[in-house]
């Protein structure tokens, strides 16, 4: 029993001492250590901040976006640097970003710090934001990689919104020309991708302050001056004008040397259009161009048809789907504004969104749901297909642009 | 949460796979792996202690060691608390269940000193992961190490009854084997995060 | 036995990595590069001098029933010493070899060389010893980081070296080269002394008693009557 005792007095005893050891070596090395440790963590800001003298960390408000982790305050003036982590749709882990927004309101520098994407938009494109300020003037998305731009260009205006809100920083000014470019598809909505950015070039301006066709085909977009102030107008494929002003409500504009200016894309591809839309159609339709269809969808072409005593719709669309790929896909309606018929010229389900092949294995089962839906009947949860949510969107982009289309020709009429 | 346990499962046993990856172990990877019964029982007995000694450590490390500011007692406290947890255990298993002693007993005293048991403790602790994901890692690790040991000595059980040069003989054709068993191991990178992502 | 015998016969005779296969763990984990295997080598020399002398100075006072979790206890104590230094010192070299700076613990040359040398001998000889061990634990380990980071990198220590730098074989720095740098360099030195090297080595192993009911010591014996 002696021994015992022995025993665990002298293990206690050395475990006393060594920890007392432990104790005075940590209260030696322990603020040498959160140094270290804090060095570590600015030395990440300093990448972005090279003039930095240090840092400190700022409280973000309660309604900050998620987008935005940590805040910091160069001490010496400079301006400040965030910490964003934002996912995009087809990445499998978050986009990390550190940002670096000077006093002036400017962006001073920018790095991906992780980036989990197998599309990469490249190690130049976060550098197009320095220099900008929170307009981000003259900063598109990369096209091809527009989900994970988009969500970079988004996690970016996040902080801002953050630096803005808490007064830190000015907010930018935006260009004319950059108003004309959120103000297009407002005019022309066909021309949107799912995203709601426009997908057109830049064309002779014929006069005019500039002017856009969209790549799909769907009209053109004009900027024009009037003694109101710069309006933006959006001419369908059919001709028919619809102006807006820079913050997007309706607007007179010069609608007739718009008109002129252009052609009736209809028309031109005519050709194309009559070919699809009598094979929607069937081949017994009797088929008439429609002349005016004041609606701005995606809708490329339109015709009357007349099987016997029944009078259909048919409307050629050219939504964007996968990748921004433009998709075509022919809509009939019958005189009371019920699908008829849905033929989808390109193939329906790109193959780059593989994931749907196993949703979408009945191809014409998923078309036949739409037959008999009206405006008022339909709804996008019809056309969705999970997985492939690009496509659906395509899909109901064309339905929407359609039902517009045979309103505006009811309405007309 | 569900998949994000399996990611964790899935790569301590096969991409960081403690014997194979991480070289935590080798002592009884090389030691006890000429038999097959001996390696299973010598892995079995480090997947029982492996989460005991997690059940213990995380929420002493959590709940006593990180609130006090006394986290630089980490190494010398888990230790101690391994060394007495497998000295508890195997007086609990001598007493009430001798017929689990007798096929695992041997083994627990190697255990103490196993650097895989202390060294997934403190792994769990700085990769800081959560109570359920620390088990889930440990566990994973235990079959990591129980798969590996199982599978050498398989391949151990043809080595012995070669001839390799002379000076190759035992330890190192034995290192030689475990170089290619690695290699296989070496072919999971990559993929249990494609799989389960 | 001389002073200079007590401390050299670690660094060749009786090197605890080559010659006597302890501590495999680091040697395989830390010898990626040049300057993790110094490093290592180094805290753990730092390690096993210190323990060594304080287990030598207590050696009378620890009872023989709880000597090694005493053992333990004084090397855990050194280990964490170490850590704490690097991590506020050293913070890249404590980065660098992660957990197992904390898994010195457990190497077996520490415990082994309390265990067979220091509770036996005074301070100064367990000092030569530890000093002896630990430095022949670090020229063990240099020699294998040298093999895998000039043949497998084509760097030394951080350093490119021109032709290897395009020729070099990347296998050899991860897990799998390792194994087999090791068991090359094993039978080098098997080759060398003339001596197979048939087991794992136990010396002062506090498991080999355990060890042994499996199987190995019953066939050392076997062998010893073969020879």
């Amino acid at each position: 029993m002696k021994l015992n005792v022995k025993s665990v007095v002298v293990l206690t005893s050395i475990c006393v001492v060594v920890s007392a050891l432990l104790s005075v070596t940590n209260f030696f090395t322990a603020p040498v250590i959160e140094e270290n440790k804090a060095a570590a963590a600015s030395a990440s800001l300093t990448v972005v901040m090279p003039d930095a003298e240090g840092f400190e960390e700022i409280e973000l408000p309660a309604d900050a976006p998620a987008t935005v982790l940590n805040l910091y305050k160069e001490t010496s003036g400079l301006g400040y640097v965030a910490l964003l982590a934002t996912t995009s749709q087809y990445s499998s882990g978050d986009m990390g970003i550190t940002v670096a927004i000077g006093a002036d309101g400017c962006i001073s520098g920018v790095t991906l710090t992780s980036y989990f994407e197998s599309k990469d938009f490249g190690s130049d494109y976060p550098q197009t934001y320095v220099g900008a300020d929170s307009a981000l003037n003259g900063i598109d998305t990369v096209s091809g990689v527009t989900y994970s731009s988009t969500a970079f260009k988004e996690a970016i205006l996040d902080a801002f919104d953050v630096l803005i809100n808490s007064g830190a920083v000015a907010e930018g000014e935006k260009s004319e020309e950059q108003l004309i470019l959120e103000a297009i598809p407002v005019a022309l909505p066909g021309c949107a991708d799912s995203l709601g950015s426009a997908q057109v070039e830049a064309i002779d301006a014929k006069g005019f302050v500039a002017a856009y066709a969209a790549t799909n085909g769907c009209g053109y977009v004009v900027a024009a001056a009037t003694d109101a102030g710069t309006v933006v107008c959006g001419i369908n494929a059919f001709g028919d004008v619809n102006c807006v002003d820079l913050e997007g409500n309706p607007a007179e504009g010069p609608v007739d040397e718009v008109k002129a200016a252009f052609p009736i894309l209809a028309e031109a591809n005519a050709e194309n259009n009559l070919k699809q839309a009598q094979k929607a159609a069937g081949d017994d339709a009797v088929l008439t161009a429609l002349d005016s269809v004041p609606a701005y969808g995606c809708v490329t072409g339109g015709f009357t048809a007349q099987v016997g005593e029944d009078t259909y719709y048919v409307f050629n669309t050219k939504p964007y789907g996968y990748a921004n790929e433009i998709m075509e896909m022919a809509v009939v309606l019958d005189a009371d504004g019920k699908i008829v018929n849905y033929r989808t010229v390109s193939e329906l389900i790109l193959h780059e969104e593989y994931y749907s092949s196993h949703e979408l294995t009945d191809k014409e089962a998923y078309k036949n749901q739409f037959v008999g839906l009206d405006s008022s009947t339909y709804s996008d949860d019809v056309t969705m297909v999970a997985g492939a949510t690009c496509t659906a969107n395509a899909v109901a982009d064309s339905i929407n642009s359609a039902f517009d289309a045979y309103k505006a020709v009811k309405g007309a009429n | 949460m569900l998949k994000s346990l399996l990611v964790i499962l899935m790569s301590a046993v096969l991409v960081d796979n403690y014997v194979l990856s991480k070289f935590l172990g080798i002592c009884p990877f090389l030691g006890v792996s000429k038999k097959t019964d001996q390696a299973v029982g010598m892995g079995l007995s480090v997947i029982f202690v492996m989460l005991l000694a997690t059940l213990a450590t995380w929420p002493i490390q959590t709940y006593l060691l990180d609130p006090n500011g006394l986290g630089y007692l980490q190494t010398i406290v888990f230790i101690l608390v391994i060394a007495a947890l497998v000295q508890l255990l195997e007086m609990i298993l001598k007493r009430y269940i001798p017929a689990l002693y007798r096929s695992l007993g041997v083994y627990l005293p190697l255990i103490t000193t196993n650097c895989a048991v202390l060294g997934v403790t403190i792994n769990n602790i700085s990769d800081g992961y959560g109570f359920v994901e620390s088990l889930v890692s440990s566990l994973g690790c235990g079959l990591g190490f129980l798969l590996a040991m199982w599978l050498f000595a398989g391949v151990r059980s043809r080595v012995e009854v070669a001839v390799p040069p002379k000076s190759f003989k035992g330890i190192p054709i034995t290192l030689i084997s475990a170089s290619i068993v690695s290699m296989a191991f070496y072919g999971f990178a990559g993929i249990v995060e494609a799989l389960f992502k | 036995m001389k002073k200079s015998a007590i401390f050299l016969k670690g660094l060749i005779k009786e090197n605890p990595v080559l010659v006597l296969l302890l501590g495999t763990c680091p040697t395989l984990a830390t010898t990626t590069s040049v300057i993790s295997a110094i490093a290592m080598g180094l805290a753990a020399t730092a390690v096993l001098v210190c323990s060594n002398m304080v287990i030598s100075a207590l050696r009378n006072i620890i009872p023989d029933k709880v000597r090694i979790p005493c053992y333990i206890v004084v090397i855990a104590g050194f280990v964490s010493v170490v850590q704490m230094l690097m991590q506020a010192y050293l913070p890249d070299l404590y980065d660098m070899l992660g957990v197992y700076l904390a898994l010195i613990v457990v190497n077996c040359i520490i415990l082994g060389r309390a265990e067979m040398f220091a509770r036996k001998n005074g301070v100064v000889d367990s000092a030569l010893d530890g000093l002896g061990m630990g430095l022949g634990f670090t020229i063990a380990l240099l020699l294998m980081a040298t093999f895998r980071e000039v043949v497998g990198a084509g760097t030394f220590a951080g350093i490119e070296i021109p032709l290897l730098k395009t020729y070099n074989i990347p296998i050899l720095v991860a897990s799998p080269g390792g194994f087999f740098a090791f068991g090359c360099i094993i039978a080098l030195v098997a080759k060398l002394t003339n001596k197979p090297k048939e087991k794992m080595g136990c010396a002062g192993c506090p498991s080999a008693e355990a060890c042994g009911k499996l199987g190995c010591t019953k066939e050392e014996k076997e062998e010893n009557v073969n020879a």
